[in-house]
């Protein structure tokens, strides 16, 4: 699955990185990015709590 | 169920600020169920947004539902636009930017250490006292050493901001012609000559520290750099925006932990809970309510807007929006979704929203160890305010005898 952070849409809440560490990195400047695009079936609980997290519906997790 | 227009009726010169207000929460349930845009004819005018969807929606549109104006009642002449939040993209997002770097939960976690500490010394002193009213004693001034903390003005300063600050959340947006007055043309100035001074001292200094105001001496917007004047409005926002806010928020909190005792523990044998257990708080507790001016006709549910109306945010509505939340009305420190507009959303999301969670952690983290048992003196003392900014004016708070006793035998010579 693929999972991607619309740069547009983000405005660094950081819900991503603080909630899902494993799958999100920050910024210098506090906005979100992810570690990888590329996301396992096992990773997928955790890509989905990340959608879910954030305010902006910036985050898309996609088959 | 109640109809359109019986809502619309109650809620026709419904103000948030008006003193004494009741909790609004039964109301705004009535708005979201059934008046999803409403008309207030208070303070000129305003039509009151309460869905989670229709707020974040404003809030996002930025072009549509301008910052001109961020709050009921509006005030016409505030000495010049607060920088960033009165702009609107472009511009907004450029004097952002000079800033971000400063209030990531990364720069944040330099101040946490000092933070902490200066908060273990406000809770010992309290329960020192063996309780009492805990906003003037740790809510106010934690957040405000805090913000001279993080933004690295001296600590001597603390009660002298505190006296300005009293007179803005007080007056500023009191609807009351010569309190706003008083506000605007006594305190203001007296607060950007400050700020002007410790500004132009840091510019001055030789070896100046990697701080907040180090940036803003500095910054540059658009090749040139920052006017005396656009140095003060940033200031005038920092102060503004991370005072009573975390104490507002704080004070929710504390009288909600006070009077639930189960969830107390609950936090105290499980402190990992913590962090879930603040955003839970920001999406049940969300204390600010936003405003914005509408800038082209529009439509919200089916609803038209006009050009020039202005617009009231309810996010605190937006929390408890059944919608989005199952069991939208308990508080649930286990809950998987706990997005919530607490910050706002948009280009203008809280920048300071990072350092106001550290500050909140590190309060419950800090009482779970200080002062894991109390309650309140007397619930019918405790009252809040709404406004734009809701609060707890009182939280009068007892002290178990026997934990008093452990403290100071654990601290005792």
């Amino acid at each position: 699955m693929k999972l991607e952070i619309d740069p547009a849409a983000c405005t660094g809440h950081g819900r991503c990185y603080s909630v899902v560490p494993e799958l999100f990195d920050a910024t210098d400047d506090g906005y979100g990015i992810v570690r990888a695009e590329t996301v396992t079936e096992a990773q997928r609980a955790d890509a989905e709590r990340a959608v879910d997290s954030c305010p902006e519906q910036a985050i898309s997790l996609k088959p | 169920m109640t109809g359109t227009e019986d809502v619309q009726a109650e809620v026709k010169d419904f103000f948030m600020g008006t003193p004494g207000l009741e909790d609004p929460h039964p109301l705004m349930g009535k708005l979201r169920a059934a008046c999803p845009v409403a008309h207030s004819e208070a303070m000129g005018g305003y039509k009151i947004l309460s869905r989670y969807l229709d707020i974040v929606a404003a809030l996002q549109d930025y072009s549509t539902f301008s910052n001109c104006v961020i709050a009921i009642p509006p005030i016409e002449d505030l000495r010049g636009k607060i920088i960033p939040l009165n702009y609107d993209p472009p511009e907004h997002t450029e004097y952002r930017q000079v800033f971000a770097a400063y209030f990531t939960p990364r720069a944040v976690a330099k101040v946490e250490a000092d933070a902490r500490a200066r908060l273990r010394t406000l809770l010992e002193n309290f329960l020192a006292k063996g309780g009492g009213d805990f906003v003037p004693h740790v809510l106010v001034p934690f957040p405000c050493v805090t913000f001279l903390l993080m933004l690295g003005l001296p600590l001597a300063d603390l009660d002298q901001l505190l006296e300005w600050k009293d007179v803005l959340v007080r007056d500023l947006l009191s609807g009351i012609p010569e309190r706003v007055n008083e506000a605007v043309n006594v305190v203001l100035p007296k607060i950007e000559n400050y700020f002007a001074q410790r500004v132009t001292e840091r510019e001055q200094d030789p070896n100046p520290p990697d701080d907040v105001l180090t940036a803003l001496s500095r910054a540059d917007f658009r090749g040139r750099p920052f006017t005396l004047v656009e140095k003060i409005q940033t200031l005038m926002l920092f102060f503004q925006a991370g005072l009573d806010t975390v104490t507002g928020q704080l004070g929710f909190i504390v009288e909600h932990l006070a009077t639930n005792p189960g969830q107390r523990r609950l936090l105290h044998d499980n402190p990992s809970l913590i962090p879930n257990a603040v955003e839970e708080y920001l999406r049940y507790f969300s204390i600010v309510t936003l405003a914005r001016k509408v800038m082209v006709d529009t439509e919200v549910a089916g609803v038209p807007i006009k050009a020039g109306e202005l617009v009231q945010l309810l996010t605190q509505s937006a929390g408890r929006d059944e919608s989005q939340y199952p069991n939208a009305g308990e508080i649930d420190f286990e809950r998987k979704n706990f997005k919530h507009l607490g910050f706002g959303a948009g280009p203008h999301r809280c920048i300071g929203s990072h350092l106001a969670r550290m500050e909140m952690r590190v309060a419950l983290e800090e009482m779970n160890e200080a002062m894991p048992d109390y309650a309140l003196a007397d619930p019918a003392s405790v009252t809040h305010h709404w406004g734009a900014v809701a609060g707890v004016d009182r939280l009068d708070l007892t002290i178990p005898a026997s934990k008093r006793d452990d403290h100071h035998h654990k601290d005792g010579p």
